[in-house]
């Protein structure tokens, strides 16, 4: 008989308290979060729109919305950035035909940006390398954020890539061996709208101490090959919700940043709450109200999924 | 007839519309009717468009309500933005834009015309109306310190 084991106090704590997100990718203001401070929490891409991979979903579209450097070096952009508020940043960018963000020739910035200004940072560092891994994990960022995908189908047809599952499950065993925390993210719906490799992205994080994990779902845009693809039915979201809740039970586990908008965003946002996901980005209106409804105590936070402050 | 339009930078300002600054939204108000009253059709104005991108869903709140100035009064979202559409004037809400509501792209490609998002009878307007920009150079020197405010943000 297996033996139902209780959760621990951390796990029942975090229960009793629901996180709403709101970082500067979006401008963000509802009757429910009227305060977004956009600055405090930016994104900049060391490659600018570029990207040699553009993957179907995205074709670069999320990087248009970020800072660039432009002639700056990445610490001169972030010291204008807390001159001006900000306290945490998202260093992001397009990837390499081999899957990596180049983040290596700014790791002399990045320990300046921690040492000297103190700013928060997080990175999206793509499938990175040993080398990168490494230096992550000197630079002692707050977290590596990185799309997890557990089907080859969806890793060479959406992402463009030639390699296997294996590579995403060696970047997570590479990130937490050099002691960089772990944001996973699940995309799902990748696979132009079906679910398919979400269940086994989710068993291979589960193998790998994430700081937590991070749900989003296929948002199709506009000038992509995916834009009017139809994303999975809440349905199975919900279900995904609550089998990623049973697998990772003590592991904070958010809806990201991407979701598709309208009323179904909505309907998600619910289903979240009601799985007990721990956290919700950019939540749609009236789902504050709804997980105060549900006994949840409600805490704002203008930055990424996962930073508390 | 084409209504008169003054450009600022590329930016179209219909003229003969009062504008409220901090929401960047334009009202159109009717001629007083016996009892004084005004009729107000609300929409968003070319910046406000501008920086939203591409609209993807309005939400608004059911005719015949009261509304605060102020008062949120919908949602309108977009790819890159969520932002409220607040009140600019006080009085009863007599019209929500059906056709807005199913086609939200109105509001980025006709704003000014078939984008219109509400009608109020307000109740306030001689005082609320006050706060709020009528005629080109008003209209120019704001818009204009809007953009300049812009720049230095996204530098």
């Amino acid at each position: 008989m297996t033996a139902v084991s209780s959760p621990s106090p951390a796990a029942a704590r975090r229960a009793a308290t629901i996180h709403f997100y709101a970082p500067g990718l979006k401008r963000y203001r509802t009757s429910e979060y009227p305060d977004q401070e956009a600055g405090r929490f930016v994104s900049v891409s060391v490659t600018g729109d570029g990207c040699a991979l553009q993957c179907d979903h995205c074709q670069s579209k999320v990087l248009e919305g970020m800072l660039t450097l432009g002639a700056a070096s990445l610490y001169d952009r972030a010291s204008g950035l807390k001159e001006r508020g900000a306290r945490g940043i998202v260093v992001s960018g397009g990837c390499d035909r081999r899957g990596r963000v180049p983040l290596l020739s700014h790791i002399p910035d990045l320990k300046r940006i921690r040492s000297e200004l103190g700013l928060l940072v997080r990175v999206h560092p793509g499938v990175p390398d040993e080398e990168t891994a490494a230096a992550l994990g000197d630079v002692g960022v707050d977290g590596a954020m990185l799309d997890i995908i557990g089907a080859e189908e969806t890793i060479r047809e959406v992402y463009h890539l030639e390699c296997g599952i294996e590579e995403y499950e060696a970047a997570l065993e590479r990130l937490d061996r050099h002691g960089v925390p772990i944001v996973p993210h699940i995309i799902l719906g990748l696979h132009y709208g079906r679910m398919l490799g979400e269940w086994r992205a989710l068993e291979m994080i589960a193998r790998h101490r994430p700081k937590l994990l991070v749900l989003v779902i296929l948002m199709p845009l506009t000038g992509t090959p995916m834009k009017g693809v139809t994303p999975p039915s809440v349905k199975e979201i919900g279900a995904f919700f609550e089998t990623a809740r049973r697998a990772l039970p003590e592991t904070p586990i958010m809806l990201g940043c991407a979701r598709p908008i309208g009323p179904v965003k909505a309907l998600i946002d619910r289903r979240a709450v009601e799985a007990g996901l721990d956290g919700i980005a950019f939540p749609a209106e009236g789902i504050v109200a709804f997980a105060r409804a549900r006994g949840l105590v409600p805490r704002f936070h203008d930055a990424c999924c996962g930073v508390n402050w | 007839m084409a209504v008169p339009t003054f450009s600022v930078d590329g930016y179209g300002f219909p003229e003969g519309l009062w504008y409220q600054r901090e929401e960047h939204l334009w009202l159109n108000p009717s001629e007083p009717d016996g009892a004084g009253r005004r009729e107000i059709i609300v929409g968003v104005d070319a910046i406000g468009v501008q920086a939203l991108g591409d609209v993807v869903y309005v939400q608004l709140l059911d005719p015949g309500q009261s509304v605060l100035r102020g008062q949120a009064i919908g949602s309108l979202e977009a790819e890159k933005m969520v932002r409220p559409l607040v009140a600019p004037v006080s009085g009863s809400l007599l019209e929500a834009n059906g056709e807005i509501l199913a086609a939200p792209r109105l509001l980025n490609t006709d704003p000014y015309g078939r984008g219109w998002l509400v009608r109020i009878r307000a109740s306030r307007w001689d005082a609320e109306s006050r706060d709020l920009l009528r005629g080109a150079p008003a209209i120019e020197e704001w818009v204009r310190a809007e953009l300049k405010a812009h720049e230095e943000e996204r530098s």
